[in-house]
């Protein structure tokens, strides 16, 4: 429906007729026009007030009607005057396309109820406001006497002429007095009379401006010309898909085949034309240079200049000749540690590392790789044309950070203190963990009464969220101000628990700390061991570990260790530091007095693995199991390998989980028979967790085994012999040691 | 018992008949709770006795509350705050029985409840405390071995360890003590108790003979705390050990050196003469009991004097086996700041010992004194004055002279009359005999006994002092060369210190020597 269908129709003769055409047209348009258009043109002003208004007037208008179709003219004068005072008096928000017609209704009923009584000279005075109040609003004749017709055909003669405007370009826009005319052409056009100030406008071309003066019931057929002061370009490129950059402005991209007409164009370029786009339209470009970019995915990026010069007498659009982009591609070569990894070119799947994939268009790249269990990790990579770029990942593992504890800002959650968490990838709720997975969590865990969440719940948060840690921050005690953080590993379903006052500083950062945490499970070994002795001002050599690098370089018990390369040792554990920062293979120097003789011991260190503690308060034993469970998958040597099993059964030990530590972890450490930690220390700790388990007979023979391994350590290389408490145990289970 | 004892007592015996007949219900669980916290911040702001009566009042009026255990816990920690072995001893039998029934109440009711393992490791600190009549090892055990093996999860277990091996050491089942104490630190190694833990696993080890194992644990005791009074006592172990075990076992002979930096700096003009008794405490502090001067002087390992304390007649000093300081005058024997009023029943008085030549606690509580006067080795029980006679010299034909003590409560005892060493092991006198050959000692003065049991024989005529191991070898002499200022002109009493050190009376010399 729009508006120029509602039409009044009233006659002298018939005025009920004309009343209810109003009625109706009134009753169908405006409750459609107050929906549909009054919305959109309303920004900022209140809706409702002014629909308020309107529909009042609306029904002021109603009543008008009304008693036009009863035939009582002056009460139907009266109703519509309300409506002109009020219009006149600036009391109806014209700002809506109902009001408009709401007015011009008014005019027209008033001037239908002036004539039906005779007063011709009001009718007149009334059709004269409503052609100047909208001169394109045309009363409806059908119905109507033609004295009436005549009357305001007549008046509307006295005060319209017709305009026409045709010229070049087409579709110029036309202002009389800067109100809108229309676009042209724009033929026999109703206008009142007057004087105007002539502006015709078009983009890429100068304006046009003239004094105009419009006759009533006179003609002013106007033509013009205006003058390019730009001009348009047709872009073709081979191939299509292109995008199209003129100052940098993106102006649009390639598309379709080129014509018929470029034939000749793709022969030349030794192209098919079908590899050749139509041409893009870039319109009105000023006159001089401009720089033109061209960029496709795979494809080497063109840069052009496009000279604009005007041509006054004929200013198409030039066509440039196809510009050709070449493609452009380079190779990834991709390895992870582990390797073995998925890999993700930009969310696709391009096999597993190590891998060389050839074709990569050039651009950035996202280049994802994961290996279950064992982390993954995003890189970033821009590959230029021609290039191999290498990417060598270390797979991360992921932690995903949930914190159940309820009134906090945003920046005191366990988010926030894990923000910047370095060693793993951080999944945080919203980024990477669904709300869902985050409410089943709070649920489990408000009904086990922060017990814990159950093992199905585990796994399938482990499986959903592809990590390889989840964090949880519990509400703890209702006594205090504690927090409860608890780590799972998908190992097991026990979680490691700390219990920490949150309202300090540090609050939930500690938790950040220990997480970045690397705990040392391999040591630089110089197999000394240094016992301090009163009146010695350096410690005294104790022992030295059969075949460890003090050894071999002849250090024996009771010489003193006077220093290690620039560091003086005053007491035994100076050594300690000296240690923590040495490698295995690093060469040190040690300083000795043997029988009251200084000397130098030239060595290199080797490696000792280094047991994890079973009960550390500060050690977080979920994050070890999954720290060296990639140890485990990684090392190159089976010993280091062995050795990260053996301490995965430890932290297993940790949690009660003797079974998962022998079954998982003290299976896979074979290690040989030896000194230091060897296979007699896995035989020790298999036979603690017989014992743990209540199986008597199975931890005796393990202790007896153990004991066998007369060298064998625990601890480190340089630890305490296992065999003297490993016969001690066998003995207090009720059997004698081997002799 | 104290008052504040007594109404605890009172009041959880109250609390015991009216556990089971209270009411609970979610307004009372939660005016519990508000009365707990209340407790809490009375106790914070040492309002003690009306914390206590909240925590009682919770006791009483809640009883079945949650936090019923909690404040049991607090009342009996309160009474007894006693949480490391090194802290035996502190706490007055009087307050250790006021806090009894606590720990009980919840081993008994609350075995369920958070509190119960550390319930169980007070019961086992309460059985091991030196001066309490009702100090029982195997109580002890049973409950430190009910933590770990009932809440084998618990914080308390390598407590609960350590405190089982005090137990089995304390019975001198070495290699028990040393099983719980690797137990201990199998699953703490750097736990909160892991330096005691070491410490007296060096101790068992020593027991054991085990002087290798010994000093590296000793040496594991110092890393975890250097600056603990602990790693300073393993120190002097350590130094002991290697000294006295290690370097005679790698073949070396054991070696004194006179330290001449060390004076016993007594006020200008004055210096020690005649008869004096000499002991070191393991605090490394010089005790000398000076009857001249009436009193017993105490000197730091430097010399300089801490203090004295006035004795008439003080003649002996010694550091018994709970570790105080027993001094013996000619008119009485003090044992730590309590006299110790010994003597024989003659009618209806008591004849006290005139000329005690030596004296000793044991572990055990039994106190020996010689009594040179009578020619008696005696030793006496609860009560001073009934002394049973262990060696009568007219019976024995011996002539002791001479007593010193060391570890195992095993007493050294030299017999002028046949120039031999008897020593007391359990409850017996016999002659020392060496499995190798004994230094001839021909004329002794003193003698003293190191931590490792080697008896130290001050010889006046050979101006010596002669070593010898607890299997009767002879470990070393120091005998330093006539004429130089360390010479042993006239040996007269000797002492040892915690590391070996010895400390040497010269009368000619009128001063006190150090050899290291």
């Amino acid at each position: 429906m729009t508006l120029e269908s509602g039409r009044f129709s009233a006659s002298a003769e018939k005025p009920a007729r004309g009343a209810l055409a109003l009625i109706a047209s009134l009753a169908l348009l405006l409750p459609a026009a107050s929906a549909a258009l009054i919305a959109p043109i309303l920004a900022g002003v209140e809706e409702e007030d002014i629909a308020s208004q309107i529909a009042g007037f609306r029904a002021i208008l109603d009543e008008g009607i009304g008693h036009l179709s009863s035939l009582d003219f002056p009460e139907a004068v009266e109703s519509f005057t309300r409506v002109i005072d009020a219009y006149k008096a600036g009391k109806i928000p014209m700002v809506t396309p109902d009001a408009h017609l709401l007015v011009a209704k008014a005019f027209e009923g008033r001037a239908l109820g002036f004539a039906n009584q005779g007063k011709n000279g009001d009718a007149s005075a009334d059709f004269e406001s409503l052609i100047r109040f909208d001169p394109a609003y045309t009363i409806e004749m059908k119905g109507i006497s033609s004295k009436i017709i005549t009357l305001y055909l007549g008046v509307r003669k006295k005060i319209v002429g017709v305009v026409t405007f045709e010229g070049e370009p087409i579709g110029s826009e036309v202002r009389l007095n800067d109100q809108p005319l229309g676009v042209t052409p724009i033929a026999d056009k109703d206008w009142i009379a007057g004087s105007y100030h002539l502006v015709i406008t078009h983009r890429g071309f100068d304006p046009y401006e003239e004094e105009i003066r419009v006759d009533a019931g006179g003609k002013l057929p106007k033509r013009f010309r205006l003058t390019p002061n730009a001009r348009s370009v047709l872009i073709l490129t081979a191939p299509r898909d292109v995008k199209v950059f003129v100052d940098g402005q993106e102006m649009g991209t390639t598309f379709g085949t080129a014509g018929a007409i470029y034939d000749p164009v793709a022969t030349k370029l030794g192209l098919n034309r079908s590899d050749i786009s139509e041409p893009l339209l870039i319109e009105y470009l000023k006159p001089g240079e401009h720089n033109l970019t061209l960029r496709k995915e795979c494809f080497g990026a063109v840069t052009s200049t496009l000279p604009i010069k005007i041509d006054p007498g004929s200013n198409e659009p030039t066509t440039f000749e196809p510009f050709v982009l070449t493609p452009s591609r380079g190779t990834l070569d991709v390895d992870s540690e582990p390797s073995g990894a998925q890999i993700l070119l930009d969310g696709q799947s391009a096999g597993t590392t190590p891998a060389t994939i050839p074709g990569v268009c050039a651009g950035k790249h996202e280049v994802s790789l994961a290996k279950e269990g064992l982390g993954r990790s995003i890189e970033s990579v821009d590959v230029g044309n021609g290039d191999v770029r290498k990417i060598r990942a270390a797979l991360r593992l992921s932690l995903a950070a949930i914190d159940l504890r309820t009134g906090l800002h945003e920046a005191e959650g366990l988010a926030a203190a894990l923000k910047g968490l370095k060693r793993y990838n951080l999944v945080t709720v919203g980024n990477g963990i669904p709300a869902e997975a985050a409410d089943r969590v709070r649920l489990e865990m408000e009904s086990s009464q922060g017990r814990g969440i159950s093992d199905k719940t585990l796994k399938d948060l482990f499986q959903s969220l592809k990590v390889e840690l989840i964090a949880l921050a519990v509400p703890g005690s209702s006594l205090g101000d504690q927090t409860e953080f608890q780590l799972y590993s998908p190992s097991h379903s026990v979680p490691d628990r700390w219990s920490f006052d949150t309202s300090g500083a540090e609050g939930m950062r500690r938790v950040l700390f220990a997480l970045e945490a690397d705990l040392a499970v391999e040591s630089a070994w110089s197999g000394l061991k240094l016992i301090d002795v009163y009146g010695r001002s350096h410690p005294v050599v104790l022992g030295v570990t059969m075949g460890s690098p003090a050894a071999v370089g002849g250090v024996v018990a009771g010489d003193l260790l006077v220093s290690v390369g620039t560091t003086p040792i005053q007491k035994a554990s100076d050594l300690l530091p000296v240690l923590r920062k040495a490698a295995p293979g690093d060469d040190a120097v040690l300083t000795v007095e043997s029988a009251g003789k200084v000397h130098d011991v030239k060595m290199k260190y080797l490696s000792t693995p280094v047991l994890l503690s079973m009960k550390d308060s500060a050690i977080l034993y979920n994050k070890q199991i999954a720290d060296i469970r990639q140890v485990a998958a990684t090392a190159s040597e089976a010993s280091k390998r062995s050795f990260a099993w053996m301490n995965i059964g430890v932290a297993f030990m940790h949690f009660g989980r003797y079974e998962e530590a022998i079954r998982e972890a003290f299976k896979r450490a074979e290690l040989p028979e030896g000194a230091g930690i060897s296979k007699g220390t896995v035989r020790y700790l298999v036979a603690i967790c017989y014992e743990k388990l209540g199986l008597s007979n199975d931890a005796r023979t393990a202790y007896l085994d153990a004991s066998a391994s007369a060298t064998a350590t625990l601890g480190s290389h340089d630890g305490p012999l296992l065999a003297p408490s490993a016969r001690r145990r066998a003995a207090a289970l009720g059997s004698q040691p081997k002799s | 018992m104290n008052t504040r004892a007594f109404v605890t007592a009172v009041v959880l015996a109250a609390a015991a008949s009216t556990l089971a007949s209270a009411a609970g219900s979610a307004e009372s669980s939660d005016l519990a709770k508000r009365t707990f916290q209340n407790a809490e911040q009375l106790m914070h702001e040492g309002k003690t006795d009306q914390a206590l009566k909240a925590y009682q009042q919770i006791i009483q009026s809640f009883s079945e509350s949650s936090l019923v255990d909690d404040a049991l816990l607090r009342v009996g920690s309160f009474h007894y705050p006693t949480l490391k072995i090194a802290e035996l001893g502190s706490v007055s039998a009087a307050e250790q029985e006021a806090a009894r029934p606590s720990f009980e109440l919840i081993r008994d009711r609350h075995p369920q409840s958070d509190s119960a393992p550390e319930a169980f490791y007070k019961l086992g600190l309460l059985g091991l405390e030196p001066d309490s009549a009702r100090k029982n090892l195997d109580e002890a055990y049973a409950s430190f071995y009910s933590v770990v093996n009932v809440y084998p999860e618990s914080d308390w277990v390598p407590s609960a360890l350590l405190g089982a091996g005090e137990a089995e050491f304390e019975k001198r089942n070495y290699d028990r003590a040393i099983l719980s104490l690797e137990r201990s630190l199998e699953g703490a190694p750097h736990g909160p108790v892991a330096a005691e833990s070491n410490y007296l696993l060096g101790l068992a080890n020593v027991r054991m003979g085990d002087f290798v194992r010994a000093a590296e644990v000793f040496q594991a005791c110092r890393i975890e705390d250097e600056k603990s009074s602990t790693a300073s006592r393993a120190l002097n172990w350590i130094t002991l050990v290697y000294k006295l075990r290690l370097i005679p076992a790698a073949g070396a002979a054991v070696d004194y050196t006179p330290d001449s930096g060390f004076v016993p700096r007594l006020p200008a003009g004055e210096d020690f003469r005649g008869e004096i008794g000499l002991a070191v405490s393991p605090a490394a502090e010089i005790l000398v009991a000076d009857p001249r001067r009436a009193g017993l002087f105490v000197f730091a390992e430097d010399g300089t004097k801490i203090r004295n304390e006035p004795m008439e007649g003080a003649r002996r000093v010694a550091v018994d086996a709970m570790e105080k300081i027993v001094v013996a005058s000619e008119t009485e024997i003090r044992i730590g700041a309590e006299g110790f009023p010994a003597g024989r029943k003659a009618g209806t008085s008591v004849r006290r010992i005139e000329a005690p030549a030596g004296v000793w606690r044991s572990s055990a509580g039994q106190t020996f004194i010689l009594d040179t006067k009578e020619g008696e080795f005696l030793v006496f029980g609860a009560d001073p004055t009934d002394p049973k006679v262990v060696n009568r010299d007219k019976d024995a034909g011996t002539r002791l002279e001479m007593m010193a003590a060391g570890p195992e409560d095993r007493i050294f005892l030299f017999d002028t009359r046949q120039k031999q060493i008897l020593v007391l092991e359990n409850g017996k006198v016999r002659v020392f005999k060496a499995q190798a050959t004994p230094p001839v000692i021909e004329d002794p003065v003193d003698m003293a006994v190191d931590a490792l049991g080697d008896l130290y024989v001050a010889d006046a005529r050979q101006k010596s002092i002669f070593i010898i191991g607890p299997d009767g070898k002879k470990l070393g002499r120091i005998a330093p060369p006539a004429g130089t200022a360390a010479e042993l002109t006239d040996p007269a009493a000797l002492a040892v210190g915690p590391k070996g050190e010895v400390y040497v009376y010269d009368a000619r010399k009128r001063t006190i020597l150090r050899f290291r």
